[in-house]
């Protein structure tokens, strides 16, 4: 609203934007599509064929690549939301730094628990979706489209699980400067 | 007895009562009180450090919500349409938190800094509306969380 200073809003704005933060968020989305893909259409076999080692690590590894690369995604997208939510705030410049190392510290854990969770409940259905895709395409090519699907579909849950805890570490984050904040406050208000 | 997930259950669920009450307490006791017995500037000094200590407990306690809530998920072995329902709500209330503290709360913050403003009233009932908004939507979270674990009762 209007009740915005002019003078203070521009710079605080400007602050939110985090060229570190774009390139690990390109980057995850990179690892997390195309080990989806690769998983979801099972390119490892030909790549086995001219390339053993590399397709037997990579079928090996592939999973939780994309495991991996949906929490990254996730938790770079929850801190950027959260950043720029917070852009008003000291809290979001001063605390970018611990909620980084937070989040560096919580990705491993937080991959094998997004994942676990991203496991349960809704599937997208994927049921009805495979008798339909089945009976318009076939089954080989349904069978594939299905499983393209239902990694589409485990891929987001786990990333919006993680962007959660993206939203909750920004929390952290705010909190902690504004406690130095407060801290620092304290003294010329009491003298 | 004492399992990891009766901590993780009391965990998250103090983290709830101490956001919701927090914020309800700020609302509805300490803001009326505050308007009625201290003079403008006096005021405005107590609520610029109100905001900021309530901001702190607020943002951990939703923070440790979160972060319990996934680990509850994991327990409940299920992901009913209600669990669905309540993790979009957690991850839009924490939004909301964050931009009333770490946006609004902090440009209250800055500009009470040197004295009253005529720019921090409309600030302050902005706040003030979304810290309700927030009340308002943990109520609901509260509600979905005895659908899942005491629905099969009612």
């Amino acid at each position: 609203m209007s009740s915005t200073s002019p003078a203070v809003q521009p710079a605080a704005r400007a602050s939110v934007r985090s060229p570190l933060l774009e390139r690990l968020t390109f980057l995850a989305l990179l690892i997390g599509l195309v080990a989806a893909a690769s998983y979801a259409e099972g390119t490892t076999t030909p790549l086995r064929v001219f390339k053993p080692a590399l397709g037997a690590w990579l079928d090996a590894h592939q999973f939780y690549l994309m495991e991996g690369g949906a929490t990254a995604l996730g938790l770079i997208v929850g801190i950027r939301i959260g950043r720029r939510l917070a852009a008003e705030s000291v809290g979001a410049r001063q605390g970018a730094n611990s909620v980084m190392i937070l989040a560096a510290l919580a990705w491993a854990p937080l991959i094998h628990v997004c994942a676990m969770a991203a496991r349960l409940g809704w599937s997208g259905r994927a049921g009805s979706f495979a008798s339909w895709i089945v009976g318009r395409e076939g089954y080989e090519a349904g069978a594939r489209f299905l499983r393209l699907f239902i990694t589409v579909i485990y891929f987001c849950k786990t990333a919006g699980l993680a962007a959660l805890a993206g939203l909750a570490l920004i929390a952290i984050g705010v909190a902690l400067a504004s406690s130095h904040d407060a801290v620092a406050d304290n003294a010329p208000a009491g003298s | 007895m004492l399992t990891l997930r009766l901590v993780v259950l009391f965990l998250h669920v103090t983290a709830v009562i101490v956001a919701l009450g927090a914020s309800l307490f700020s609302s509805f006791a300490l803001t009326p009180v505050l308007a009625e017995e201290l003079e403008p500037a006096l005021r405005l000094r107590v609520m610029r450090r109100v905001i900021r200590r309530l901001g702190i407990i607020v943002l951990t306690a939703l923070a440790v919500l979160v972060f319990t809530g996934i680990l509850n998920v994991l327990y409940l072995r299920a992901m009913p349409a209600a669990l669905m329902l309540k993790l979009v709500l957690v991850a839009v209330v924490t939004g909301l938190a964050l931009y009333q503290y770490g946006s609004v709360g902090a440009r209250i913050w800055r500009l009470s800094a040197d004295g009253p403003n005529p720019a921090i009233p409309p600030l302050q009932v902005r706040f003030r509306k979304i810290g309700l908004t927030v009340g308002a939507l943990v109520l609901v979270i509260v509600y979905l969380s005895l659908t899942l674990t005491r629905g099969a009762i009612g």
